[in-house]
């Protein structure tokens, strides 16, 4: 539950900065809408941005509010659904109030004229085109994390391992990506121009630099202390982890925006690039951009650009993969929460039925069996859990490891050991499990 | 030093990437000697294919204003042995504009004139002279 509810604070509270950034100038951007300087004073356009940020609160409010039905959820299936469907509102909501507003603005704009300088002409500063490379942070900041990484392999720890080079790769890929971010002008200055693209490009790189790192060394700290973790342990350190690098980046981002704005404010040469054209809300379309991806222009990150084709790739890629993940995670729990073990039971094997970790042995491997009424307890090493059920592999104190078919308020409890291996089932009344006891004890004798 | 390419202009964009160098060389903006972004950098930067700048160095390179070194880059370095064609070529554009302008209409005096201030509009942006 505890998780449930940060969770929802968390999302609502991410998703109201981000949409409340879209209220904020970013390189004369508000509300999606590029103005120049002298309308971004205008009392009318003052009027629409504060606006928009109660209608925002309201909608965060609304949005949190809608995200109690989810504590309701006792299933996983169910809860992964409700989550999915209130994430997914929650976001169209956000994506519309500001397109209402966006509209308000761009009407605004069109009946004064604000166009800001001319359509279709990309601007580029020569000399950070030539400064660029030398801008971000070394790459060889990411050898320590590297080594901790390859440590934790020689050390015997794969899991962290493997999860670790993931998260280098991952930040790696993201530093390329900020490093390469391009030259635009936005003064006459080149000096201005290049202060911005430094700004940029240092902090982006410097923040997945630190993360990268800061990751790695949380994962062997991880695994020098709790080298026999508990599931909820971990759990909870990821949840952590993924808390902090929220932060580190929301953080670095607004940072940057505010060393940018004030470097924008000493310069008084600065011009406007009008691009209003190429979005639609957060959709970017641009023919004339071979990049792939360009810098959101509100909120935080990167989006694809739908102009070309390997943006366009990439783009409903990602869409169809997250679709087919939710989906089939919706279906695997949805086997688990629904289906009911059972026994077949014959003269030489007894099979277990059960979603995913079904499992059979011979009757002869059969050592005892007994009824227990209190399931001894136990953490998860490779299985699913609920408050309702428990399925899987299981290291259960005093036994070692074991496989667990029950649901958990409904004793009593089949033992049944075997070599090496015990087996707690039941079914989901007392009386099945009565029965299927019976049969078993027959065989036994 | 600006560069703004029209993506939608008439004019191909390898020559308004040319002229735009031309113009940052003449204006000082680009000192001698001073090195340009890699082909693959500006490409990627202005959002266009690498061929594309590569015509256009190549077409500096051809005319004398850059010299391409195949681990340095490219660089800024003006010379008239590269283009044997100076200064005939150019009195013929030149020539040509003049005959332009006083086609629609302006005189001896105005033209002068406005000579005279593209000159110190051109030579103010670099600094110096």
């Amino acid at each position: 539950m505890f998780v449930q509810v940060t969770t929802i604070l968390i999302i609502t509270c991410a998703l109201f900065l981000s949409f409340r950034s879209a209220a904020t100038f970013r390189k004369n951007v508000v509300l999606n809408v590029t103005l120049p300087p002298k309308a971004q004073g205008d009392p009318r356009v003052q009027k629409i941005i504060s606006d928009y940020k109660k209608s925002n609160v309201l909608l965060s409010l609304v949005s949190l509010g809608g995200g109690t039905v989810i504590l309701l959820a006792r299933e996983v299936s169910i809860l992964l659904l409700l989550f999915t469907v209130w994430v997914g509102l929650s976001l169209i909501g956000g994506v519309l109030l500001s397109n209402v507003y966006s509209k308000k603005l761009m009407r605004l704009k069109g009946e004064e004229g604000w166009w800001a300088g001319p359509r279709d002409v990309v601007k580029v500063d020569l000399i950070v085109s030539r400064e660029k490379s030398k801008l971000p942070l070394s790459r060889l900041w990411f050898i320590p994390a590297l080594l901790i990484v390859l440590g934790l392999f020689g050390w015997g720890q794969p899991a962290f391992a493997f999860l670790g080079l993931g998260e280098v790769i991952l930040f790696y890929l993201l530093y390329r990506l900020s490093a390469r971010e391009p030259a635009r002008a936005y003064s006459e200055d080149s000096r201005i121009n290049l202060a911005l693209t430094r700004v940029s490009i240092r902090g982006w790189t410097l923040c997945w630099v630190a993360l990268a790192n800061g990751h790695a060394c949380f994962l062997l700290f991880l695994a020098l202390f709790f080298r026999y973790a508990q599931g909820s342990v971990l759990g909870l350190a990821s949840f952590l982890t993924t808390l902090a690098t929220l932060f580190a980046v929301v953080l670095t981002g607004s940072g940057i925006q505010r060393k940018q704005n004030r470097l924008l404010q000493t310069s008084g040469s600065n011009f406007v690039v009008d691009e209003d054209h190429y979005w639609r809300g957060l959709l970017y379309n641009n023919p004339h951009d071979s990049r792939i991806m360009v810098p959101k222009r509100f909120g935080f990150g990167m989006t694809m650009n739908l102009g070309n084709k390997k943006g366009r790739a990439v783009f409903y890629g990602t869409v169809i993969g997250v679709g087919v993940l939710l989906l089939g995670l919706f279906f695997v729990f949805l086997a688990l929460d629904t289906s009911d073990y059972a026994l077949r039971i014959a003269e030489t094997e007894i099979v277990v039925q059960a979603p995913l970790y079904g499992f059979a042995f011979a009757t002869e491997d059969i050592k005892s069996v007994s009824l227990v009424q209190n399931l001894p307890r136990g953490t998860r090493t490779n299985g699913a859990e609920t408050s309702r059920y428990a399925i899987g592999n299981y290291a259960v104190g005093g036994y070692g490891p074991s496989k667990l078919y029950v649901y958990k308020n409904s004793p009593p409890y089949i033992y049944i050991e075997l070599d090496n291996l015990h087996i707690f089932f039941n079914a989901k009344t007392a009386q099945q499990t009565r029965d299927y006891y019976g049969k078993l004890q027959e065989m036994v004798r | 030093m600006l560069i703004s390419l029209d993506m939608t202009g008439e004019e191909p964009l390898y020559l308004q990437l040319r002229n735009a160098i031309v113009l940052a060389i003449g204006s000082k903006s680009l000192q001698e000697g001073e090195g340009l972004p890699s082909v693959r950098q500006l490409a990627e930067d202005l959002g266009i294919n690498a061929m594309t700048v590569n015509k256009a160095y190549t077409l500096l390179k051809d005319q004398g204003f850059i010299e391409i070194d195949r681990r340095q880059g490219a660089k800024v370095m003006v010379t008239r042995e590269a283009y044997p064609h100076f200064p005939e070529r150019w009195q013929e554009q030149f020539t040509l504009l003049i005959a332009e302008g006083h086609a629609r209409g302006l005189g001896r005096e105005e033209l002068l004139e406005m000579y005279e201030t593209l000159c110190n509009n051109l030579f103010q942006k670099g600094g110096t002279d």
